[in-house]
């Protein structure tokens, strides 16, 4: 059976105006705050398996990994490389619980994938079948861990998460690049292998960009293209977008 | 999963919009699919293609979306009507009207015409890719596509006739 010519198919007899519009379709990508800010938040996903039993986790694991994915969840929503943040100049860079709910759907995501109206899912028809999100652990309105005191009686920060870190440094992008960009070293330094490293060179060139300093900002992209040549993030950086 | 991410995370996006998730609900439903992902990767068996198998868990999640909006009775989705009067008046930026455009013409059709549709159309995919996808047999997609495509041109032929041209 022969398949029909697409509607973006130059050869085809579908109206100009249905082949521009299907041509723009399949042109259609997420820019680069939004996959930077899809990547902070599944940080925790990228991380390696700990154990020679990749992606097996045991449910303690992955209720921490589904936990910190709630977390991460909650930091980082309208990621915005652009000229405006989203976040008002004077507010705060550190989130707490209480300023971000997570998501509805992060709270509380479905049952199985394909499950009936009861919650039990039907036997898979295929591998791609065999699908279902986990349960989600809701967020404690609570940090989840008290925060040590120091000697002096000030509470220690807790340990930030690269993600954490990360979020830090695009939220110091709009106000204080120079900021950011020393918040991108910090993070080569306590994340040398870090799993969000892409991450972190993105931000690290648009603050190099908005510093002014376009000529480490072009070098920096360069070497991140050859880095990563299968990076989400390779088309933006390529057109140089100041 | 890195390398899954970099590879598939902008296509599984674009699925979401072109499969009718309301854009504030996109990166929450591309998040859901790599947790699955995370999960079942290791079960992974090659039996299909590793895209193949990624748009299956996309069609998951989102049927899962729709039916847990109906069950909040939200509206998944405008009348499509109404986008096709909006587009070009709401949106200024070009490649915005035009995604309002397309996803006025998508609107148009029921889930299964639709799906297929996107896939062939817009994602790439060949009939059989399509057939295995969703999980129909390949005449079964042959005729919703059939169906699809000619609800499609109506719809364009209906609204030039409205002065609405998409």
């Amino acid at each position: 059976m022969n398949e029909p010519k697409r509607f973006r198919d130059a050869t085809s007899d579908a109206p100009d105006e249905l082949r521009r519009l299907f041509q723009a379709g399949t042109e259609d990508v997420p820019g680069e705050a939004e996959l930077a800010s899809l990547a902070l938040r599944l940080g925790p996903v990228f991380e390696p398996p700990p154990s020679s039993t990749p992606l097996k986790l045991s449910t303690a694991a992955k209720v921490a990994a589904v936990s910190a994915l709630v977390v991460g969840s909650a930091v980082l929503f309208a990621l915005n490389f652009g000229p405006h943040g989203t976040r008002p100049p004077d507010a705060p860079e550190r989130w707490t619980p209480s300023e971000t709910p997570p998501p509805a759907s992060a709270q509380a995501l479905p049952p199985a994938a394909g499950a009936d109206a009861t919650g039990k899912s039907p036997a898979p028809e295929s591998g791609a079948g065999a699908v279902s999100t986990p349960s989600v652990v809701a967020p404690s309105s609570a940090p989840s861990s008290a925060p040590a005191v120091r000697p002096n009686g000030a509470a220690a920060r807790p340990a930030e998460s690269e993600a954490e870190l990360l979020e830090r440094a695009r939220r110091a992008l709009a106000s204080n690049p120079a900021r950011a960009l020393a918040l991108t070293e910090q993070d080569r330094t306590r994340f040398p292998a870090g799993v969000l490293a892409q991450e972190r060179e993105v931000i690290a060139i648009e603050a190099l960009k908005r510093l002014g300093r376009s000529d480490e900002a072009a070098r920096r992209a360069a070497d991140f293209a050859r880095r990563y040549p299968g990076s989400a993030y390779r088309k933006k950086l390529d057109t140089g977008r100041p | 999963m890195r390398e899954v991410f970099d590879e598939h995370a902008s296509y599984i996006w674009r699925t979401f919009r072109h499969l009718g998730v309301p854009e504030a609900d996109v990166e929450d439903l591309v998040q859901e699919v790599f947790v699955v992902v995370h999960r079942k990767l290791g079960e992974f068996e090659g039996r299909s293609s590793l895209k193949t198998w990624l748009y299956g868990i996309c069609l998951r999640v989102a049927s899962d979306h729709r039916r847990r909006a109906h069950v909040r009775n939200e509206r998944a989705q405008a009348d499509p009507a109404e986008h096709l009067a909006a587009a070009g008046e709401l949106q200024p930026d070009v490649r915005a009207e035009t995604r309002a455009q397309l996803q006025a013409l998508l609107a148009t059709l029921d889930e299964d015409k639709r799906t297929v549709l996107v896939l062939y159309e817009l994602e790439g995919l060949t009939m059989k890719e399509v057939a295995e996808t969703i999980g129909c047999p390949l005449q079964t997609a042959y005729s919703r596509l059939h169906a699809a495509r000619e609800r499609v041109l109506a719809a364009l032929s209906a609204s030039r006739e409205r002065g609405r041209v998409p």
